[in-house]
């Protein structure tokens, strides 16, 4: 389920017409005035997209421009356009600071497809000098353009539009190694703690950058959405061979043949992931999730990597060693992460694919200490081991019972049919008389028929 | 080498028992659990005490924690309810001395920050607990030797694990429920659902959720921080899961005159009655409440029971027993400042001749403002006849929609959450916004306009029929009934210019007492002096349950104002009518709207807000479609000037100037709202949705608030994105589908974060 936009146009083509009033011709002010005046109306229907917001202040400068007297102070006229392009600038880099720590505008706004020079000029505008005149015309100018391109046309014509190239992300598995590599010399000799601590925190610091670098490249406007598009990246990133599952078979679990994870594996990266998850929340459960989509798919790691089933299997125990360890004693997470993982298994699939045994000692796993999870992991290894027992055979009684349920739905339609002319009916003998002067009910004998809010159907 | 889970079991397990050799002096020593009827003030209390981290550290980690934890926030919850489990214990022992706790907390820290054992320590506990004194600093030397694998990323701990018992009423049918016949419901006065009769013992507790009606046959309950008494009264409660849920306990509070006032037992329950304790009914109540949660989906369900809150049922549907809380079930409790500020109230002399009191509650937001006002509302309502609630809170208003204030005179105790009890207000004025940040003189003046209307009408009852006001005689207790105190609640913008706001309400109101809830960082439960110099009482503030935060501020405001629209009010609705029915059957896109002559009806339409005044008269009509505006009347215009009847056709410009005020709260009120569902090409008529169509309401007033997006959607469909007469996913005013996917850049309005950290600050 989505819940849609509020916009403050009806249909698309009252943008459009906007759209026109502002770059058909442009020289005719009074059509730019016109569409200050629209959008100042829209403004007051429902808050503004920041790109017309933007686009207001710019046209009431431009305007203010056209319409200036020789010896008016032109000081007013650079305030209004300088205040127009820093607005402009914050509102649209301001949204995409995701991240915890704060990212240069100037990063961001190049992510954006933003003229650098704008962003140059804001900052000048801001801190230093106000710019002359000549330097923010063409600056509104070129925002104009912008606005066109990156807002109007895409909106208006998302086929013709060009599709937005976002830059790539910078990789991550040389921040990941670089960490690790500190981690590593710090969890050997705790002595050099104090001397590595700087480099871990800035290297902390660069990794949840790189979260927020991703975020901004995710297509929605939606920022849990984007938190997960960037979650989703850098748990791929982790599951990779030689970060969270080292490359070495040997350091990879403890050779019990329980789902433990050697305790120097787990010093070197506990500290980031506990990290990550202060600062974003769906961390964990993100890391499981894909852990577990890991475990269940049948093909390798990756297609170069393809190992033996003995590599296989070893790179398995440790990713299901990382999901103990991250499950923790969250029962919520636990849960979770055992539906996820029953989710996947097929009953029966134990025997015909040695592969999921890992899985199949996960679930188990997850399930002890749990009654309700131990009943529910033992039911499904019974259906897995006698599906006929459990697959209670089809009778010609059942199609009646669906039938009669199915009767019973529709019963309920018809029910909620009538309930529209029995409000109705509730409301005329309620209030009929007695309405104010020019008030009156549209009854249900009028052509009047239920409509989205906003249109008019005379009644 | 241990699993996560061993160690983290071990660690538990070792947690009471060694806390003296690393603990400061003063630390009180952990007791075994407190009694039961103590938990609701000291619980509460250690919730709010604030982790207070002094190394740079943990201070980063945990106290910039970004907002999104909040949000998203099944595992972050995690963080306060461990320290809560893990300080409760020290804290229930004292609760006196929480204040030395905190700083025992911050003296110790110290010690366990060198650097040298940084890395030893586990780093998952920094960012999550709160030092407690009882808890074991992990520093012991055979953990030096194998860097300690953390614990567990994600602490366990949160509500369901210490789960409260909350009901310990065990219903046995016909032992101590009884199911009423419609003759016994008669010969209590009440109407005829399905009822039982709950005999209660002294010690048992009774929570559930749902909606019923409860009357009290015997002995008193308390409800809500409020004692009711048997009387023939009988009260609406409405227990959404959405907002803390009731316990019903049996209370000692039996005077003289409830012990004889109890009334007509049925004779069968005659035989499990004991000399203590109280015999209750609850009895079905069907309201259509429920529906509001199909509509604003973020509430769906919140009347039912999800599968595994382990609730019961209790003969009667709708209402479901709780038993113990859980993560998304938290009971109501009374911390024990409010219950000593609410006894001081109580215990205070009533005024008869002279003003009665006027009580000021403050405080910052979500901290219990309206949860304590209408508690105090309803204690007084058990000495006076009737109470003044001035709501002050545009966002979150108590008994009418956001964006107004409004005077309300109560009759009856209400036990729900805001949108449970919209009520006609006495007087109420339309601000338009859910915060006075963009009008502070008119919300001042709107206040200053109320308040007035207090003192001449309402203070001293000059209006109110004076032969009404004779209380049932089967009620003993004497209610006063010639004096009607005065509650006001503040806005939660206690800050900056909202500080500034409220100060400025306080001085208008000169109240008698003042109530300010604050997150513990003074000392807290003495009566202090505010600057004003009138005595204020700092009470904890008690934030709502965690569970309560996934619903924002915005959610619960589309619920009040959807609550209003599909409330039935009947015509003959007088102010203080509080609804008891909504119909939730039709979206409001398929309501039969009013048609609105505009020349015959309407003499103004005003627009307010940012920018309202460059709407140019042009424009006015686009903008009245589809707005959300409040119906006014104005003592100052000659009303409408056209005659209806006339051509059809001709166009009609609405009667709109541009930049003219908001009226002038003195020479208006606002008496109901609208949607303008539809205006006509010509603007000569306009389409309203309202429950309260009202006469004399001749002026239109749009403010800055819109709609819900729930509400212009049709709720009777799953999926949402079909309208009647419209295409799939394509309707006036709305836009499905993420514009960022077609390379919009821009498409969404702006938005600020103010908890962003620089470099450095970690």
């Amino acid at each position: 389920m989505r819940l849609p936009q509020r916009t403050p146009w009806a249909s698309l083509q009252e943008l459009d017409q906007l759209c026109s009033w502002v770059y058909a011709d442009p020289a005719d002010s009074s059509a730019k005035s016109l569409a200050v005046q629209r959008l100042s109306a829209w403004r007051v229907i429902t808050a503004l997209p920041h790109a017309l917001e933007s686009l207001s202040s710019l046209l009431v400068a431009v305007l203010e421009d056209e319409s200036r007297s020789p010896s008016t102070p032109a000081l007013s006229l650079r305030q209004s356009y300088a205040a127009a392009i820093i607005r402009l600038i914050n509102g649209f880099v301001d949204p995409l600071q995701v991240g915890v720590y704060a990212r240069s505008i100037a990063s961001i706004a190049a992510q954006l497809g933003l003229p650098s020079w704008l962003v140059e000029l804001r900052h000048a505008a801001t801190h230093e000098d106000l710019p002359s005149l000549e330097l923010l015309r063409d600056a509104a100018r070129e925002s104009l353009d912008w606005l066109l391109h990156n807002y109007f046309l895409p909106l208006l014509n998302p086929a013709s539009a060009q599709s937005h190239i976002p830059a790539p992300l910078r990789p991550l598995a040389p921040l990941l190694a670089q960490y690790k590599h500190l981690a590593k010399v710090v969890s050997r000799d705790t002595s050099l703690t104090s001397r590595y601590q700087p480099d871990i925190d800035r290297t902390l610091r660069d990794i949840e950058r790189w979260i927020a670098e991703a975020a901004v490249a995710a297509h929605s406007t939606d920022d849990v959405e984007r938190t997960a598009f960037s979650l989703d990246r850098l748990t791929d990133e982790l599951l990779h061979r030689g970060a969270l599952v080292p490359l070495s078979r040997k350091k990879r679990v403890i050779p019990s043949g329980q789902v433990l994870l050697p305790a120097p594996l787990l010093a070197i990266w506990a500290p980031l992931l506990t990290h990550i998850q202060t600062h974003h929340a769906s961390f964990g459960t993100a890391l499981v999730t894909r852990a577990i989509a890991r475990l269940l798919s049948s093909s390798s790691e990756d297609g170069q990597e393809k190992g033996s089933e003995h590599e296989r299997a070893s790179y398995d125990l440790c990713v299901a060693g990382w999901v103990m360890w991250l499950v923790g004693a969250d029962a919520a997470l636990r849960e979770e992460a055992f539906v996820r993982l029953a989710g996947g298994l097929r009953p029966g699939q134990e025997d015909e694919d040695r592969s999921f045994r890992t899985a199949h000692a996960l679930l188990a796993a997850l399930s002890t200490s749990d009654h309700r999870l131990v009943s529910a992991s033992n039911a499904i290894i019974v259906v897995g081991k006698d599906p006929q027992s459990a697959t209670p055979a089809w009778e010609d009684r059942h199609m009646a019972v669906m039938e009669a349920r199915l009767q019973s739905v529709l019963g309920n339609d018809a029910e909620a049919g009538e309930s529209g002319t029995q409000i109705q009916e509730e409301a005329r003998k309620m209030f009929d008389g007695r309405l104010p002067r020019g008030w009156r009910l549209v009854g249900s004998e009028s052509a009047w028929k239920p409509c989205p809010i906003g249109v008019y159907l005379p009644a | 080498m241990l699993s996560a889970v061993a160690a983290r079991k071990a660690r538990l397990k070792s947690t009471p028992a060694n806390s003296a050799p690393v603990t400061p002096a003063p630390s009180p020593a952990p007791t075994a659990a407190a009694p039961r009827g103590e938990t609701g003030g000291t619980i509460s209390e250690s919730r709010t005490t604030p982790a207070k981290p002094s190394s740079g550290k943990r201070k980063a980690s945990s106290s910039n924690t970004p907002k999104s934890t909040v949000k998203k926030a099944r595992h972050s919850k995690s963080k306060e309810t461990t320290r809560y489990f893990l300080e409760r214990k020290v804290l229930e022992s004292d609760s006196e001395s929480d204040a030395s706790i905190i700083v025992d907390g911050e003296d110790s820290e110290p010690g366990i920050t060198g650097s040298a054992d940084a890395l030893s320590r586990p780093p998952v506990a920094p960012p999550r607990r709160a030092y407690s004194p009882s808890r074991p600093v992990e520093d012991s030397s055979d953990e030096e030797v194998v860097p300690p694998p953390s614990t567990e990323l994600h602490s366990s701990g949160s509500p369901s694990s210490v789960p409260l018992t909350l009901t310990s009423f065990e219903p046995l049918f016909n032992e101590n429920v009884f199911e009423l016949t419609l003759q016994e419901c008669k010969s209590c006065g009440l109407p005829g659902e399905p009822a039982v009769a709950l005999v209660l013992s002294p010690s048992d507790t009774l929570s559930f959720i749902g909606t019923a009606r409860i009357c009290v046959l015997r002995g008193s309950v308390s409800l809500f921080g409020t004692t009711l008494h048997a009387s023939s009264a009988s009260c609406t409660v409405f227990a959404p899961k959405s907002s803390p849920v009731p316990v019903l306990e049996v209370s000692g509070d039996q005077g003289e005159s409830s012990r004889d006032a109890f009334r007509q037992l049925p004779e069968r329950l005659l035989g499990s009655l004991k000399m203590e304790g109280a015999v209750i009914v609850l009895q079905e109540l069907w309201t259509g409440v429920e529906g509001l949660g199909r509509i604003v989906r973020t509430f769906d369900g919140f009347f039912t029971p999800s599968t595994d809150d382990g609730l019961e049922d209790l003969f009667i549907s709708g209402v479901h027993v709780v038993r113990t809380s859980s993560r998304d079930v938290q009971p109501f409790q009374l911390p024990s400042s409010w219950k000593l500020a609410l006894d001081e109230v109580d215990a205070t002399a009533p005024v008869l001749a002279s003003s009665p009191p006027a009580f000021f509650v403050k405080g910052p937001k979500n901290s219990g403002k309206s949860s304590f006002s209408r508690t105090l509302a309803n204690r007084l309502l058990s000495r006076y006849r009737r109470v003044a609630y001035l709501d002050c809170d545009l966002g979150q208003s108590e008994f009418t929609p956001g964006g107004m204030v409004a005077l309300t005179v109560l009759e009856e105790p209400i036990f729900g959450p805001p949108f449970t009890h919209p009520t006609i207000p006495y007087q109420a004025h339309y601000i338009g916004s859910s915060s006075p940040r963009t009008s502070p003189s008119h919300y001042l003046d709107s206040i200053e306009a109320l308040l007035y209307v207090y003192r001449l009408d309402i203070q001293l009852n000059t209006v109110f029929d004076m032969d009404a006001d004779m209380d049932a005689p089967s009620t003993s207790v004497h209610r006063i009934a010639n004096a009607i105190p005065l509650v006001v609640n503040t806005m939660g913008w206690s800050k900056g210019l909202g500080a500034d706001l409220t100060r400025k309400i306080e001085q208008l109101v000169t109240p008698t007492s003042v109530f300010a809830l604050e997150f513990p960082h003074i000392p807290h439960g003495s009566t202090t002096l505010d600057s004003d110099g009138s005595p204020a009482h700092v009470l904890h503030a008690v934030p709502p349950p965690e569970h309560a935060l996934r619903q924002t501020a915005a959610d619960h405001r589309a619920l009040a104002l959807m609550s209003y629209f599909h409330a039935i009010f009947p015509r003959d609705a007088r102010p203080g009518f509080t609804v008891q029915r909504w119909d939730t059957r039709l979206p409001l896109c398929f309501v039969p709207p009013y048609e609105i002559e505009v020349p015959a009806a309407v003499s103004r339409v005003i627009y307010t807000g940012v920018g309202a005044e460059d709407v140019v008269p042009d424009e006015a009509a686009l903008v009245l479609n589809g707005a959300l505006v409040a119906l006014v009347r104005t003592d100052d215009d000659v009303g409408p000037t056209g005659a209806d009847g006339l051509d059809d056709d001709s166009p009609c410009p609405l009667p709109y100037e541009q930049g003219a005020p908001p009226p002038d709260p003195t020479l208006s009120a606002c008496l109901s709202l609208a949607l303008v569902r539809a205006v006509s090409p010509t603007s000569r008529r306009i389409h309203l949705l309202t429950p309260r169509p009202v006469s004399a309401a001749h002026t239109l007033v749009k403010g800055e608030l819109e709609i819900p997006i729930w509400g212009m959607l049709d709720h009777t469909t799953s999926s949402l994105d079909i309208l009647p007469g419209a295409e799939h996913g394509n309707a006036p005013y709305l836009r499905w589908g993420s514009a960022r996917a077609d390379g919009v850049v821009g498409g969404e309005k702006r938005r600020v974060r103010r908890n962003l950290m620089r470099k450095g600050q970690m």
